[in-house]
């Protein structure tokens, strides 16, 4: 009988024990997958200010929003790094866009240093950077510019904080496209 | 007498002739005043004034000349989005090539500056370098075709952007695409891009060129 018993709970855990571990282990699995399916493939091309010929050898680093380095590279001959990056979602695009922002650092021989801030994390991407040739006799100091981010994106974050306040739109009589925000909220 | 008179008659009728083909030259010159794709090439290159951050309030830095196609490709992908139906995006590349000829045609000057287009939505959002390879594609399987008025004059082809995921419906047949309609048309009613392109411009026609 109270072998019975022992074989029962014996069972009972080790269906359970299978259960939760066995489940564990393919979340584990599943979990490593999202994280390697997350990687995106972007395309930085840098080219001159001067005459808009492309720069090769230029690199191209990349920092995160914690301010660590993320990868870095150099241009191709055609002025083109492909970059293997995480897709590290944005929190002010969280629910409106699958979107990563970094900060990118672009040198280059011959040209001055220009700092891409805002620049979008997303598959296919591409983020061109325009340097400027240094100037004897001149200050050559860093330039910032912003990132490629998509017009479309900037309306959805926008649209995001507003709904969230509760704003109701203007209106333009002479347009009947989407119309910008008011300051007014809904009453 | 008579054989003078009958000279006489010839010289009036021909100095007539001649002063009434006067009065018809600056006739036919008006009616080749039509800048339409029977008369006009489309241009190899376009002017494009450079405004920082493409804000459309910022002054001009400078002004680039691009080869035209090339400009198409790096608008295409900052109006429409890469990602989105190919045959919205080929709608957009019809669309985007038909304004920006239309204004090779009619360029401004401003401060000095001379110029086409400029990079910001006054125009159409342009950013040099960021061509993609499927809005690049789109612009290649359209190069050939036009869309324009029945007696192929060269207009802009407007277009806004619309509210995202829905079918637009206020922009149809409004001769203004909405970008948001197309996406909608082309992804869930699985339109071609003539049929998208006719939904927003009733009166104008497809040819090629």
């Amino acid at each position: 009988m109270f072998g019975k018993q022992l074989c029962v709970v014996m069972a009972t855990f080790l269906f359970v024990y299978g259960l939760v571990f066995g489940w564990s282990g393919k979340h584990l699995a599943l979990a490593n997958t999202v994280s390697v399916a997350n990687r995106v493939q972007m395309e930085f091309r840098v080219a001159s200010g001067k005459d808009f010929k492309r720069i090769a050898g230029a690199r191209i680093i990349l920092v995160q929003s914690n301010g660590s380095v993320l990868t870095s590279g150099q241009t191709n001959t055609s002025g083109v790094w492909r970059a293997d990056v995480p897709l590290q979602q944005d929190p002010r695009f969280a629910g409106v866009e699958k979107l990563g922002i970094v900060t990118a650092i672009a040198v280059a021989n011959g040209f001055n240093e220009e700092v891409v801030f805002e620049v979008p994390v997303k598959q296919d991407m591409v983020q061109p950077i325009i340097l400027n040739p240094i100037r004897g006799g001149r200050r050559n100091e860093p330039v910032a510019v912003l990132g490629n981010l998509h017009r479309n994106a900037l309306a959805k974050l926008v649209s995001r904080y507003a709904t969230q306040l509760g704003l109701k739109r203007q209106t333009i009589p002479t347009e009947f496209d989407v119309p910008p925000w008011s300051p007014n909220q809904k009453s | 007498m008579n054989r003078h008179g009958t000279q006489i008659a010839k010289c009036g009728l021909a100095v007539l002739s001649v002063f009434s083909m006067g009065l018809m030259a600056p006739v036919q010159h008006v009616q080749a005043q039509v800048q339409s794709i029977y008369n006009t090439a489309l241009p190899s290159v376009i002017r494009v004034a450079i405004r920082p951050f493409n804000n459309p309030f910022a002054p001009i830095l400078y002004v680039q000349t691009i080869g035209f196609e090339e400009y198409c490709e790096d608008v295409l992908p900052n109006e429409w989005v890469p990602s989105w139906n190919q045959q919205a995006l080929e709608a957009g590349a019809v669309a985007i090539k038909m304004f920006a000829w239309y204004y090779t045609l009619h360029p401004t000057t401003e401060n000095g500056w001379t110029y086409d287009v400029d990079n910001t939505v006054n125009y159409q959002k342009f950013v040099y370098l960021s061509g993609t390879p499927a809005t690049d594609a789109a612009v290649r399987n359209t190069w050939n075709v036009v869309y324009t008025p029945n007696n192929g004059e060269i207009l802009p082809l407007e277009y806004r952007s619309g509210w995202p995921g829905s079918a637009n419906w206020t922009f149809v047949g409004s001769n203004v695409m909405s970008q948001w309609g197309s996406e909608y048309w082309g992804s869930v009613a699985n339109l071609t891009y003539p049929q998208i392109l006719n939904l927003y411009y009733p009166v104008y026609t497809l040819k090629f060129i």
